[in-house]
């Protein structure tokens, strides 16, 4: 009897590992597919690579023999398409960040530069001297960077290298045994990349230039307490202490403010004491104001804070907090890259958040020109099929600069439009379509 | 007899441990299943006591009988019977799984939630400065050359943030994370333009070290 007992067992028991072992090896094979559809991802990102350098070399030669703007303007734009192309394909792989970066970068920078030369080919410029120079050096280094790409992939072909195995290696120093790919990067075997110098907003030598709107002179630790104290509001506040501080573009001071019934995260500047932002700790209010309401709310704060002749603009609505931007003032043109953020309490119109970045790295007194279209003429630059509802002078943020701009806000089959004529040229500079999206209305 | 039974134990302790091995999966998406409680869970009983599988009371608790009318309704649907529902299973009841206060289908939306998981995968329990921090780095390589130009490029570039690698990011946000994300959208950085972060507690890379920090705060150190 017992005997028959233990045959069960024993059966019961073989059974279980058989069954164990064929899962095994059947989840192993399924790792095995995986794994390589992962690296045939890979291997054609490197093989993208190759081919759309190839091709940009082409179009490169063409591109300094070419006669007429259209062919320019053609060859300008497929040139950068396929630069960011290359730059997405590179990103694709699993490999050292620092390794690749100056490759990566490279590929950003040749597709946001061939694309500043489209703007400056299409309004009649030729490329002149310094142009030509620069594509040369380009066409240089593409050559270059397809020739070890292709170098890397017989590699791959011949070790099988297998990229699945091993990757992630982002955030640490290239090991002895580097890939073959992450030697383009390399300062001793890899290419000389050289820096780009084009006016454009992502030339290397990218002037940010000091904040033009902080005044002179610092502020201590102890002063930016009572600052971020008067700016929240004496009365409500319970207690100030030291937060965390930021180095960066705007060194800051961080002070933590407490309210009844909240904790507002605040940072001074170090250079004249203004705040850079505030966030609170928590937020789920009720919505019992309006919109209009709050932006009422906003706008008698920020004039209370001492930022002169605020207007509003966009808003978004979240978590009971109505997030409005509000642009100053300069004889009645709107300054858009003078902009800042107020979060205002929807349940009691209370002050709780703020943004002032761009208002401190831009906001001066400016030398605004007259325009030299009319309002008449700039409205013929704007296509007949808008129905114009308003317009305004303003300034925007344009490529690295700031334009003097009409600004027509306009309607179109049910969707609202803004379009910006530039007041001294007559050049449409940029058009905004209003979306209407979960937060509130954007512009994009 | 007692080595026997021993032997007999260690055996069929070993074949359970392989098969519960082999056939283990980290999952960390979506599914409502037996033991889950909620909204959804409430959802998917109305739907079903609507079309006749469920005639319990809609209590909120997933047990045996909202599990039963699952199994019935995915039999008489054509889907794979196990009782989980999973994304397909709730399409083909008409809900869905992802919850929250963010309806990805609108403009703008899915980029907002795919920074609020990685927010969450990355920095949950964190100050809130810290969350919006993670999203402030994420657009600033947006911004940079030496990174992908989208949010769903930098946030599934391969070996860049741990959230990624391992799953956590697609656990469900909180409010918190959803708000950070916003703002984070909205032009808030605390973190004075920061590439990176790391936890200096655990990180190993001698790299990332000499970068410049920028914002030190809870876990992480910000750099550029």
């Amino acid at each position: 009897m017992q005997k028959k007992h233990h045959m069960l067992l024993y059966t019961f028991l073989s059974l279980a590992l058989v069954a164990a072992i064929g899962t095994a090896v059947y989840q192993g094979q399924r790792a095995a597919r995986v794994s390589r559809t992962l690296e045939d991802v890979y291997y054609s990102a490197v093989l993208e690579s190759i081919s759309q350098l190839q091709s940009m070399e082409v179009k490169m030669n063409k591109l300094l023999v070419s006669g007429t703007p259209q062919t320019g303007v053609t060859l300008l734009s497929d040139l950068s398409r396929q630069a960011w192309e290359v730059q997405n394909n590179l990103t694709i792989l699993p490999l050292s960040h620092s390794a690749m970066e100056p490759t990566v970068k490279f590929a950003s920078q040749v597709g946001d530069y061939t694309n500043a030369l489209v703007l400056k080919v299409a309004n009649g410029s030729p490329l002149n001297d310094t142009d030509i120079q620069q594509i040369n050096q380009l066409l240089t280094n593409c050559v270059l960077l397809s020739g070890q790409l292709q170098a890397a992939q017989q590699q791959m072909i011949a070790q099988s290298m297998s990229y699945t195995a091993d990757n992630s290696v982002f955030y640490q120093d290239m090991s002895a045994q580097t890939r073959p790919l992450e030697q383009v990067g390399d300062k001793d075997k890899g290419i000389d990349y050289p820096t780009l110098i084009y006016d454009g907003a992502f030339s290397d030598a990218r002037h940010m230039g000091p904040p033009q709107g902080l005044p002179q002179g610092d502020v201590t630790k102890e002063q930016a307490l009572e600052i971020a104290k008067a700016f929240v509001g004496p009365e409500r506040v319970t207690n100030v202490q030291e937060g965390a501080a930021i180095q960066g573009s705007i060194p800051a001071w961080g002070v933590t403010v407490a309210i009844p019934d909240d904790t507002l995260n605040v940072e001074v500047t170090k250079q004249g004491g203004k705040i850079l932002w505030m966030m609170p700790e928590r937020a789920e209010f009720t919505q019992t104001l309006s919109v209009d309401q709050c932006k009422e709310k906003g706008k008698a704060f920020l004039s209370n804070r001492g930022f002169g002749e605020m207007v509003e603009s966009y808003y978004q609505v979240y978590n009971g907090l109505a997030v409005i931007n509000y642009a100053a003032v300069q004889d009645q043109v709107l300054l858009y890259p003078d902009l800042v953020k107020v979060q205002v309490r929807m349940d009691n119109g209370d002050i709780v958040g703020f943004e002032g970045n761009n208002y401190w790295m831009n906001h001066r007194q400016r030398e605004l020109e007259k325009p030299k279209i009319t309002e008449a003429e700039a409205k013929d630059m704007v296509s007949s099929r808008l129905e114009i509802l308003q317009t305004r002078l303003c300034v925007i943020p344009y490529r690295g600069t700031e334009k003097l701009c009409y600004e027509f806000t306009s309607t179109w089959d049910n969707s609202q439009y803004l379009v910006y004529i530039d007041a001294l040229t007559g050049e449409e500079l940029d058009i905004l379509k209003v979306i209407e999206s979960e937060a509130g209305p954007l512009a994009a | 007899m007692l080595r026997q039974r021993g032997k007999i134990s260690a055996l069929a302790t070993l074949a359970v441990g392989i098969f519960l091995l082999a056939s283990m999966q980290i999952a960390f998406a979506q599914v409502v299943a037996w033991g889950s409680q909620g909204d959804q869970v409430s959802a998917i009983q109305k739907k079903l006591k609507q079309w006749g599988y469920f005639d319990g009371t809609v209590t909120g608790y997933f047990g045996q009988e909202t599990y039963n009318a699952v199994i019935l309704f995915q039999r008489k649907n054509g889907l794979n019977a196990d009782g989980v529902v999973g994304a397909t299973t709730a399409a083909a009841l008409g809900i869905t799984l992802s919850g929250g206060a963010v309806s990805v289908g609108s403009f703008n939306e899915s980029e907002v939630y795919t920074l609020a998981r990685l927010i969450n995968g990355e920095a949950r329990g964190e100050p809130y400065i810290g969350q919006v921090a993670v999203g402030a780095v994420v657009l600033n390589r947006v911004k940079s050359p030496s990174f992908p130009n989208t949010i769903s490029g930098v946030v599934y570039q391969p070996g860049a943030f741990d959230a990624v690698s391992d799953g956590q990011i697609n656990l469900q946000p909180g409010q918190d994370s959803i708000r950070a994300a916003r703002d984070a959208m909205n032009g808030w950085d605390p973190t004075g333009g920061a590439l990176y972060y790391y936890n200096p507690a655990t990180a190993t890379s001698g790299w990332i070290w000499t970068r410049q920090i920028t914002l030190s705060i809870g876990r992480h150190n910000f750099a550029i």
